[in-house]
């Protein structure tokens, strides 16, 4: 007699493939993906198709012109294309927050994934200096950290960077720790599998999924955090350009040229929104129980 | 384990932290290029000036000789003195923590008293048009800078049309704008915070069983859901107030209210760094406080844990 | 005055989820008299629990749906009742009992306060005094101290909160008591416990009571009368004696009997039932059982049998057509 999957036919699918076949049915998530794509693709090739020279050079003339067809987001004080600088201004803004994101994630992989995995005396030891740095706001500390290593943008890259593991150290830590009591580890384990298979096919694939997570809604709350910084003046330091340094020049310009305000707000906002919709797209598409 | 024997155990725990972070941020400064004392001085400074301040400024010592004297000071409450213009750290501390704490409170509240129950109204009609209003503002207000929003705000009411005071602190209608400024980000998070646990609460089994004993919806809501779903609201208290500290730099600086982030704003700009370290210190304290009480009140309300767990 | 409590006529219920309208209940016709325990027998997925939820209007708001028919409670119309009526039959005249008492209590109030909130809710023109005084009655009846009453439910063990679960359902005195699985999350000595102390209570109140479970031993002890459910549908009801008897059953009901180990007998495997339920999403036109039928013929592909029924006893297949008494 013929036995049926009474869900219907899903085919053989693997894990990976449900999980972005879900993504893809989320318009919003989808949305967000191609717009922060878009958006890190213009602004991280902008040195190849816009002239290096139009982000500097200044022009008195034609100083706060209104967007136009020669200046596609008008000019600043100083005559400066806005569009380029806004351009260029993403490129710093965008790769600093992948770059921040990546090497904090890889130092809490490294420390999360040995506290969760060998326990005892080094999970205390890792746990207790993550806590340390999680006792004080995020921004503050990376604030103190500038402040003791200099100005600048790579240094400014170092405190964010730091200042954001520990938090990605817990989520591995966490997830670690849920996956290694799961029943079908000791399955695993009865069937004999080796240790190494088990944290290859097991515990990375099914750990990944929280930590992907977090790390996209992360690398949003990084771009904030360092237009901020840009904005306080530290960090990246005018005249770069960078969407919060940007703002900061043209503080008193607002008011009279408002799409000087305007143009590079909304850019930061429409990335951070663009990557909270594909954080919380994947948050869905890793847990379907959470919707209905 | 009783409350007092807790309380003590969890302030002690303070104690690490602060070594921890002191001790961290003196070892970045020893290894960092760049000296400070030449910073201060500026660039005509001679040789031997630059050496007569880094005398004064302890500079000369070795690190670990600099940081044993510095928290010997700060046991004693000494925080030293400001490598800027010599101010005392504590002194200037306390005359500017007033501002930056009633800012902070005022945000708190506005985020809590507004997004909690737009949280639980967006949870009860799900699906409505409330509902995805409440969802699309949360998911504006989640992705707008601090800053900027208190720039257009200060550009369009405080300048253009004059409502309410542009810079300043001090009084209550100076830091109103400011605390709607710095809660926008926590509010929408917080509505969001509570509408999921509202959600995740309404389908526990218990709201069945209250339902079949005929109880109203309205009963069941604030009855049953309410208490439950708050719970995880509560614990998440900690974590809002830490990202508020964070926010007002940037709202302090753009309403140039005198409170402690901006000191600490100005004091990382020219690497002042006592005031940097002062200001640190008595933040982590601060958090690590309000963390354990948030802990004993969630404590109180959920009989299922006790103090310790 | 008519002697019956509950009368479903050809009842149909559904689920609409995203991905397929799930058919749980399928022309389903039963009937309860005041006082009387009825078993309902079958596998997961059979429409037990959802049957019990539609009797309450307890199905889930967006996805749960009473297509078709009728359920009368004491003459009052269930399907057409509003909010307000609804809220005044359950937990005073009619009330249910669900499977897993882990989860059934609201963990940050107290047993009494809950217990109470039921006479709070119905009787709310009896004094305080009078509730307290019935809240301590009923703990004592279910075998708790009512100096308990202030503890919390994660301070009682699954066993207790399931008594504390009946107590809930009985302290208003409910005229119907629908019980699903009651005892399936319990050790078996304190299912005896839990289910005497039902038999207690339903003497006491004399409450007539729906006993859903797929333990055909608990239906033996303690019910008047039997029916079983298959894909949504009756296929088989009538009093214990006369079911029990294997005498005359539905071949799915001989398959149940059959897979249960038999201590009287000397048997080498248990016999199970060939095959699955059928799809609820994709259901065949004739007898939901054919596929898995050892009497299958070629009418029972085609069409769907009648309920034929000789006064006492009925059964849902075409082999029993003479069965009819006229």
């Amino acid at each position: 007699m013929k036995k049926k999957n009474v869900k219907g036919n899903i085919g053989n699918k693997s894990q990976w493939a449900m999980v972005w076949f879900r993504f893809r049915k989320n318009k919003l998530a989808m949305f967000g993906l191609i717009m922060i794509c878009i958006l890190l693709v213009l602004s991280v090739t902008s040195s190849l198709w816009i002239d290096y020279s139009r982000v500097y050079t200044q022009n008195m003339v034609d100083r706060f012109q209104s967007p136009n067809a020669e200046h596609w987001f008008g000019t600043d004080q100083y005559g400066r294309d806005l569009f380029a600088r806004v351009m260029y201004g993403g490129k710093i803004s965008l790769s600093a927050g992948l770059v921040v994101v990546a090497i904090a994630l890889a130092l809490g992989v490294v420390v999360g994934g040995a506290a969760g995995f060998f326990g005892g005396r080094v999970d205390t030891i890792l746990m207790r200096l993550c806590d340390i740095f999680l006792a004080v706001p995020r921004l503050l500390l990376a604030m103190a950290i500038v402040s003791a290593l200099g100005q600048g943008t790579e240094k400014m890259l170092i405190a964010l960077s730091i200042s954001t593991f520990p938090g990605f150290a817990r989520i591995v830590r966490a997830s670690i720790l849920t996956l290694r009591n799961q029943e079908y580890v000791e399955a695993a384990k009865c069937c004999g599998t080796s240790s190494s298979r088990i944290i290859f096919k097991h515990i990375i694939p099914n750990g990944m999924g929280p930590v992907i997570v977090s790390a996209t809604l992360a690398l949003g709350g990084t771009i904030l955090g360092i237009a901020a910084l840009g904005f306080l003046g530290i960090g990246v330091v005018p005249p770069t350009p960078e969407w919060g340094t940007i703002l900061s020049e043209n503080r008193t310009n607002i008011r009279y040229y408002p799409y000087l305000g305007l143009i590079p707000g909304m850019f930061i906002a429409i990335s951070v929104m663009c990557l909270n919709f594909v954080g919380d797209g994947l948050r869905d598409a890793l847990d379907p129980r959470t919707k209905n | 384990m009783a409350m007092g024997k807790y309380i003590s155990k969890r302030i002690l725990l303070l104690i690490p932290v602060i070594i921890g972070i002191s001790l961290f941020i003196f070892f970045i400064l020893s290894i960092a290029p760049g000296d400070p004392a030449a910073l201060i001085l500026g660039a005509d400074a001679t040789e031997a000036d630059i050496q007569a301040k880094r005398v004064e400024m302890g500079l000369d010592k070795p690190i670990l000789v600099q940081y044993i004297n510095y928290m010997a000071g700060v046991l004693k409450g000494d925080f030293g003195k400001s490598w800027y213009n010599g101010y005392d750290v504590m002194e200037e501390f306390l005359n500017r923590l007033p501002n930056t704490l009633q800012l902070g409170l005022m945000a708190m509240a506005i985020s809590a008293v507004v997004g909690i129950p737009l949280g639980v109204i967006a949870a009860v009609k799900q699906y409505g048009v409330f509902d995805y209003m409440t969802l699309v503002f949360a998911m504006i207000f989640s992705s707008i800078p601090t800053f900027w929003f208190g720039l257009m705000a200060q550009i369009y009411l405080c300048i253009k049309l004059g409502l309410l005071p542009a810079t300043g602190g001090g009084s209550f209608i100076h830091l109103i704008l400011p605390a709607i400024t710095l809660s926008a980000a926590q509010l929408a998070s917080q509505v969001r915070m509570t509408r999921t646990s509202m959600l995740e609460v309404m389908k526990q089994d218990y709201v069945r069983t209250a339902r079949a004993k005929g109880c109203s919806e309205r009963r069941i809501v604030v009855r049953h859901v309410l208490r439950n779903g708050l719970l995880p609201v509560v614990t998440s208290l900690g974590g809002s107030f830490a990202t508020i500290i964070g926010g007002s730099t940037v709202t302090e600086s753009v309403f140039a209210i005198p409170g402690t982030s901006n000191m600490l704003i100005n004091a990382v700009k020219v690497r002042d760094i006592p005031v940097v370290m002062g200001v640190l210190i008595v933040i982590a304290a601060f958090v690590g406080v309000v963390n354990l009480l948030v802990d004993i009140l969630y404590t109180v309300i959920d009989p299922r844990v006790k103090l310790g767990t | 005055m008519s002697k019956k409590i509950l009368e479903i006529k050809n009842l149909y219920v559904q689920y609409n989820t995203d991905e397929a309208i799930v058919k749980a209940v399928n022309g389903v016709d039963l009937t309860l008299d005041k006082g009387e325990v009825l078993g309902l027998v079958g596998e997961t997925g059979a429409g037990k629990s959802t049957l019990a939820l539609s009797i309450l209007k307890l199905l889930p708001d967006k996805v749960g749906q009473i297509v078709s028919g009728d359920i009368m409670f004491d003459g009052i119309d269930i399907v057409n009742a509003n909010r307000h009526e609804m809220m005044r039959i359950r937990g005073a005249r009619t009330s249910m009992i669900f499977q897993d008492p882990m989860t059934s209590l609201n963990p940050i109030l107290t047993v009494g306060e809950q217990i109470y909130e039921v006479l709070d809710l119905h009787y709310p023109e009896i004094t305080k005094e009078e509730k307290n005084r019935k809240v301590d009655e009923i703990l004592k009846l279910i075998g708790i101290q009512p100096s308990r009453k202030n503890e919390y439910p994660h301070q009682f063990s699954g066993g207790m909160k399931q008594r504390i679960d009946i107590a809930m359902a009985l302290v208003a005195e409910p005229e119907l008591l629908i019980a699903d699985e009651p005892t399936t999350a319990l050790d078996v000595t304190i299912q005896a416990q839990v289910l005497k102390l039902m038999k207690d209570l339903k003497q006491k109140y004399n409450s007539a009571m729906i006993l859903i479970t797929h333990n055909l031993g608990v239906v033996a002890s303690f019910c008047e009368n039997v029916a079983v459910m298959y894909a949504g549908e009756i296929i088989e009801k009538g009093p214990v004696e006369e079911v029990f008897k294997r005498v005359d059953n539905h071949p799915y009901t001989t398959g149940l009997f059959d897979s249960i180990p038999d201590l009287t007998t000397d048997a080498d495997r248990l016999v199970p039932i060939d095959g699955y339920m059928v799809d609820p999403t994709h259901l065949p036109h004739g007898c939901k059982f054919a596929d898995r039928c050892p009497y299958c013929m070629e009418q029972c592909k085609q069409n769907s049998p009648p309920l034929y029924t000789n006064g006492i006893h009925s059964i849902k297949c075409f082999r029993y057509s003479g069965m009819e008494v006229k």
